[in-house]
């Protein structure tokens, strides 16, 4: 890292601090380049005495209160407040308004993939058993042996389908958490929390 | 070595070596790094921790080379917190010293 690379990465950690201390920050360690580079040392190499520039701002940052996250939340904390009150809100107008229809209508979608996938097993095994039509219906019963291969025919077919169904209900499922998560995040990038380290 | 330990270890030599003579940022960082191994960058926010605690103040001084030089000086609240910082430190010391030479009494 040079000089350029250094105070740059430095002062992008201390994002959030006054200004003036930021100058005077930068100031410091300006001129500790420049003692240093009079004294026949490289930029690469002050740069490594001085170490992390992450953790050099972390220390300053440790001095005015703004360590950790929650340091940080309770500086600002009404701002932040208000506006992740205001980013749920609207998100949660955005979910119902838009994204909930078609939702629920997936989620119609598949259990009705359910139902066929049962009814198609219950009709498999009435055509295999011939029971209970057979009985309460004067129609011609077809011969055994097509009815033993249709009905299993139709057994693994309802089956196919239920296990289509588990799978797409995995699949919304692990989506629907993802939506989830993604909405948290928004709330908390959207609220102000982004700043944290 | 414990990263608290050394910023308390640190702290102490900062004013033990502002109690002697007024150092300017780059002198005192060139100083301690040649007995400890530190990172570098950790003297300036000390430094500055120590002047919104009052325990050093700044002047400016003319160099012959470049800009005028940044000063610390220690206060004489910085001189009680030394003070009692070493004391803490030498009680320290004597303890793990007894603890390595085994006195089991």
């Amino acid at each position: 890292m040079n000089k350029q690379e250094y105070l740059d990465r430095l002062m992008y950690y201390l994002q959030g601090l006054p200004i003036s201390e930021l100058e005077d920050i930068f100031s410091d360690y300006e001129e500790h380049f420049r003692m240093g580079i009079s004294k026949g040392k490289s930029e690469e190499e002050i740069s490594k005495e001085l170490g992390d520039p992450m953790e050099v701002a972390n220390n300053y940052k440790t001095i005015y209160g703004y360590n950790d996250t929650q340091n940080m939340d309770n500086t600002n904390y009404s701002s932040n407040d208000t506006k992740r009150l205001l980013v749920t809100i609207g998100l949660i107008a955005f979910n119902i308004i838009i994204v909930a229809g078609p939702y629920l209508g997936l989620a119609g979608v598949l259990l009705s993939f359910y139902g066929v996938g049962i009814s198609i097993i219950v009709s498999g095994f009435v055509v295999l058993f011939g029971f209970p039509i057979s009985i309460f219906t004067p129609i011609p019963t077809p011969h055994i042996l097509t009815s033993i291969a249709f009905g299993i025919g139709l057994l693994a077919l309802g089956t196919l389908g239920i296990i289509l169904s588990v799978y797409l209900t995995k699949l919304l499922y692990q989506l629907t958490i993802k939506y989830i998560k993604w909405n948290l995040e928004l709330i908390n990038k959207l609220g102000g929390l982004e700043n944290e380290y | 070595m414990n990263i608290q330990f050394k910023k308390g270890v640190l702290e102490l030599c900062v004013l033990s070596l502002l109690e002697k003579k007024d150092f300017y940022g780059y002198e005192l960082v060139e100083h301690i790094s040649q007995y400890i191994d530190i990172s570098e960058g950790t003297i300036y926010p000390l430094l500055r921790k120590f002047r919104t605690e009052g325990y050093v103040t700044n002047y400016l001084e003319e160099s012959q080379e470049g800009p005028p030089r940044k000063y610390y000086k220690l206060t004489e609240r910085g001189m009680e917190v030394l003070e009692e910082l070493v004391i803490e430190w030498e009680s320290f010391i004597d303890g793990v010293n007894n603890i390595l030479r085994g006195d089991l009494s």
